[in-house]
């Protein structure tokens, strides 16, 4: 299995943390409240859709919204592949960071 | 807050829609929006959009790399597979590219020569405010002529508003330039108001527009003929001498552009051809033709009207007679084929330019059938490819797009191949069509014209195989289901061929009638003799010395007869009039009469048959001064009963009809006969400048003769050069366009034939290399090859008969109309059709019967082997 990058990690570790309230709108608020930086909301999308496409996240539909046009929210859910690879990765950044000193400048 | 601003953008979602991934556009078309409501609730609505803008503008460059790289990628795969194509079946790519090459190049010709017909007198800047005024009405006229009297102009610019200028025209006759050495015969002059100038566009080189007829005897020539008299010397204010009077040279114009409907070589002033000759001034005489400078959003029905009445005002008697004047505008003249300009024969024809746009169409789009047919039925061959490419995900468009690439791809090569036929064909067209095209690629008008032709033959030769070749289920094309081929592909094919052919039987019908017709024209008895008669122009002493010169003239034996007319009948614009009175006239009765004055001699010379009464004649002292000859026509429209005998007069010529001729066509087949009136020219240097010596030789010794012609001239013109014609060829230039529009017609014609056969040849061979195994059967099963061959050609005969039941009935409409056109014409027959129906099959049938007789006598052995 390939190892994520650092955008997939940080998406579905947002995925992981809203829980069942995981769609485009609520991912963003969630990354910028993790890196702290403003992220485009089409950003989010190229990953979101290769992550998709690896079956790391399936999704599912919610209620038709009026302010979303009369569109349901696109749900995401994290599947069994995109656990195990975040627990993959969680491993190696574990191992990666494992002793290292105090950075400075 | 009105809607438009209350909503996300809607073209940004659109190009959003084109541009996301699909399996994310639901999910992210909804976040976008709810993302924008919450924007505008927080920041405005102004705010809201231009962050949705930004989030597709931040999408777009990515999306256009990743799209521009798969496209290279795809566009070389394509590539490929068509050129492999292509060189795989080299037989059928030849076909296709010459059928749509010779296509092509049919089309462009007649392209160049359609934007020809369509430039004329185009080039004036005032162009859309110039009108020439018509004359219509009397019972000849109906059509409209271009004549107009002299005052009528000056009469209406003063009391009809709304004219700006205007300019009148005559055309001069053929008249003697002389300076120093150089003595020419100038026939191509214009008598004109200065005027000219300011409403035409005729720049001038050197002189000065506005002093350039402040003399009477001042004159303007073109380029070309100052470079004749002068070579490189500047004219202006040289002197050449004009029929003896000495002329000053004002001006030198660039030459006229060929497509304009007036042309000239030199202008002069009335006052100077006064000089020369007289002119009819009066409102009776329509000698001048007369352009208007009309303001912009004139109405031009009131203008019409107020000429005639001012016209009618100042007593013209011609309306009187219920004449009218109408307006034309400029652009419409070259192609109004009743413009009756005399020295303009190169007038246009909308009718044929109608007729050749649609036989190029027609031309192009047999060659598009022929590739449609081909890629089509080698559809087994291209099965296999389609299926493989949608298993692996290519979508219906994409395949679509593929066929619709390499139909331009085979259309772009086509016409590089048909550019070089152009280029090579222009110039036996230029002589076929009297015209001077020219093939310039970089002329924007012309790109654009190759750029539709293009583009229109790639789509309609592309759309079919486009839309069928896409359609396989790849089940279905990968297991090789379509070896059994039929069905709707078939269908198609066949009305492809019967269509092509019921064209190209069309054309055929059309040449054989056009073809019959000028022979009709070439044939038909005119009711007088025009062979080995040479006329020579009245000019200066032949008219004054005229005894002499036929008396000369006589002396050789090869020269048979002479005789001279007062204007030569087979000229343009016969003198007409209704001035006539006879015996038993009734009070209102006005018949339109063609005079022409002869002399003793002419009658018989030219083997006109007198049906009653006699010639004009040496023993009655009165026939010179008294006597009438008329036509048949002429009688049976006066009403007279047995007319010799009876009194008859031409103004206040008070005389007696002394004979009757036969009708005959003095003029064009185009017309009926009209009233004819002969008498007798007492002077023959009072003949026109159309005047004619008419002389007949020997058929056997033209030589001979034309050199005694020439040293009689000599002797008693020494001062104008010896020019003569012949009858006969006069009476066939009549005929001259037709005769262009025949030869155009056999050659597209013969084009549409051959791109037709070409196409059946390759659709023969390739469905007879589908039977072959079937033939191999047949012949172990004991067919004879003959039988095998019928059976193959069978299919395609019956197609080309097909296409005769819907060719006949459009051919005939068609020609009919044409035919209409000449007063004289030959009768449809149906041989015509049966022939042509005959020679399509005969044709068909040799192109496809190689094939079949190729395929039966095949061995069975080789074609069963792998089965």
């Amino acid at each position: 299995m390939k190892l994520l990058s650092r955008i997939e990690e940080i998406i579905l570790l947002s995925i992981w943390r809203l829980e069942n309230n995981a769609y485009g709108m609520t991912i963003r608020e969630e990354i910028i409240k993790i890196t702290g930086k403003d992220w485009l909301l089409g950003a989010i999308y190229g990953p979101l859709g290769r992550l998709q496409k690896n079956r790391y996240v399936n999704t599912f539909k919610g209620d038709p919204s009026p302010e979303r046009g009369g569109r349901s929210k696109m749900y995401y859910r994290l599947t069994k592949d995109g656990i195990k690879a975040l627990k993959e990765i969680e491993h190696v950044n574990s191992i990666l960071w494992d002793g290292i000193k105090e950075l400075k400048i | 807050m009105n809607k438009y601003i209350d909503n996300p953008p809607k073209i940004a979602g659109r190009i959003l829609e084109c541009i996301i991934q699909k399996e994310i556009l639901y999910g992210a078309m909804g976040d976008l929006e709810e993302q924008f409501y919450r924007i505008k609730l927080e920041r405005g609505s102004f705010r809201a959009r231009l962050i949705y803008w930004k989030q597709i503008g931040a999408a777009l460059p990515y999306f256009i790399k990743n799209s521009i790289i798969w496209s290279i990628i795809m566009l070389r795969n394509y590539l490929k597979i068509t050129f492999r194509n292509t060189t795989r079946h080299k037989g059928y790519s030849f076909i296709n590219l010459a059928g749509l090459a010779i296509g092509m190049a049919c089309t462009l010709l007649i392209m160049l020569w359609v934007k020809d017909e369509l430039s004329y007198d185009k080039f004036h800047k005032n162009g859309d405010n110039i009108y020439r005024i018509m004359s219509y009405g009397t019972k000849y006229m109906i059509e409209g002529f271009d004549g107009t009297p002299a005052p009528l102009a000056p009469a209406i610019k003063d009391e009809v508003p709304g004219i700006e200028n205007y300019a009148r025209f005559s055309d001069t006759s053929k008249l003697v330039f002389k300076y120093e050495d150089k003595v020419f015969y100038e026939t191509n002059g214009l008598i004109a108001d200065p005027s000219i100038f300011d409403i035409f566009t005729f720049p001038f080189i050197k002189g000065d527009i506005n002093t350039a007829f402040s003399e009477p005897f001042d004159f303007v020539m073109t380029e070309t003929m100052s470079k004749k008299y002068f070579g490189q010397d500047d004219p202006i204010g040289k002197t050449i001498e004009i029929e003896g009077i000495p002329a000053l040279v004002t001006g030198v114009i660039r030459d006229i552009p060929k497509n304009s409907h007036i042309q000239f070589d030199f202008l002069t002033s009335f006052e100077f051809i006064n000089e020369i000759s007289g002119f009819g001034t009066s409102w009776g005489s329509f000698n001048f033709i007369t352009y208007l400078q009309l303001n912009p959003d004139t109405n031009i029905q009131e203008i019409n009207q107020k000429i005639t009445t001012v016209a009618d005002i100042n007593n013209c008697p011609q309306v009187k007679d219920g004449l009218g004047f109408r307006l034309q505008p400029l652009a419409e003249l070259h192609l109004d084929s009743r413009a009756s300009y005399r020295n303009y024969a190169n007038v246009g024809d909308k009718k044929y330019v109608y007729v050749f746009s649609i036989i190029a169409f027609f031309v192009l789009f047999i060659a598009c059938v022929n590739f449609m047919n081909l890629s089509t039925a080698r559809f087994t061959h291209r099965a296999k490819e389609v299926g493989m490419r949608k298993t692996v995900g290519a979508s219906r468009k994409q395949l679509v797009m593929q066929f619709f690439g390499e139909s331009l791809l085979m259309t772009l090569m086509a016409c590089v191949f048909a550019l070089v036929l152009v280029f090579m064909l222009l110039p036996l067209f230029n002589r076929v069509a009297g015209k001077e095209l020219e093939l310039v690629l970089l002329n924007a008008q012309f790109a654009l014209g190759l750029g539709i032709i293009i583009f229109l033959t790639a789509l309609i030769a592309g759309s079919y195989p486009a839309i069928y070749l896409s359609s396989f289920m790849p089940v279905n094309a990968l297991k090789g289901a379509f070896k059994s081929q039929g069905g709707k592909g078939q269908i198609f094919r066949r009305i492809l061929v019967v269509t092509q052919f019921s064209l190209s039987i069309i054309l055929l019908i059309g040449t054989m009638i056009v073809f019959n017709q000028l022979r009709f024209l070439s044939q038909t008895k005119l009711g007088f003799n025009k062979e080995n008669i040479v006329y020579i122009p009245v000019k200066e002493n032949i008219g004054k010395k005229y005894d002499t010169l036929k008396a000369e003239l006589l002396s050789d034996p090869n020269i048979l007869a002479a005789s001279s007319q007062y204007y030569l009948f087979a000229e343009d614009g016969p003198f007409r009039s209704t001035d006539y009175n006879w015996e038993g006239r009734e009070e209102d009765q006005q018949v339109d009469i063609i005079l022409n004055l002869v002399d003793y001699d002419f009658i018989p010379m030219l083997d006109i048959e007198l049906l009653e009464g006699r010639n004009f004649s040496k023993d009655y002292g009165t026939d010179l001064t008294q006597a009438y000859i008329l036509n048949e026509q002429a009688v049976k429209e006066m009403g007279i009963q047995s007319p010799v005998g009876k009194q008859f007069s031409y103004g206040k010529r008070e005389g007696t009809i002394v004979g009757v001729f036969k009708d005959a066509h003095f003029r064009s087949l185009h017309m009926e006969i009209e009233p004819h009136v002969f008498f007798m020219m007492e002077d023959v240097s009072q003949a026109t400048e159309y005047g004619v010596v008419l002389i007949k030789i020997n058929g056997e010794k033209t030589k001979e003769a034309l050199a005694k012609i020439q040293s009689v001239w000599e002797n008693l013109n020494p001062s104008s050069p010896f020019e003569y014609h012949f009858l006969d060829q006069k009476y066939d230039s009549l005929y001259r366009k037709e005769k262009q529009i025949g030869t155009i017609l056999n050659s597209f014609t013969l084009f549409a034939v051959i791109i037709s056969c070409l196409g059946l040849f390759g659709l023969a061979s390739f469905l007879t290399e589908q039977r072959t195994n079937e033939v191999g059967i047949r012949k172990v099963l004991g067919a004879s090859e003959s039988g095998i061959a019928v059976l193959l050609s069978k299919q395609f005969i019956k197609w080309v008969l097909i296409a005769n039941i819907f060719a006949w009935p459009a051919a005939y409409f068609i020609m009919n109309k044409w035919l209409q056109s000449f007063a004289y014409r030959i009768n449809i027959g149906i041989w015509m059709f049966v022939l042509s129906a005959v020679l399509a099959v005969g044709i068909a049938l040799i192109t496809v019967s190689f094939q079949a007789f190729k395929a039966a006598r095949a061995n069975p052995v080789d074609s069963l082997r792998y089965e």
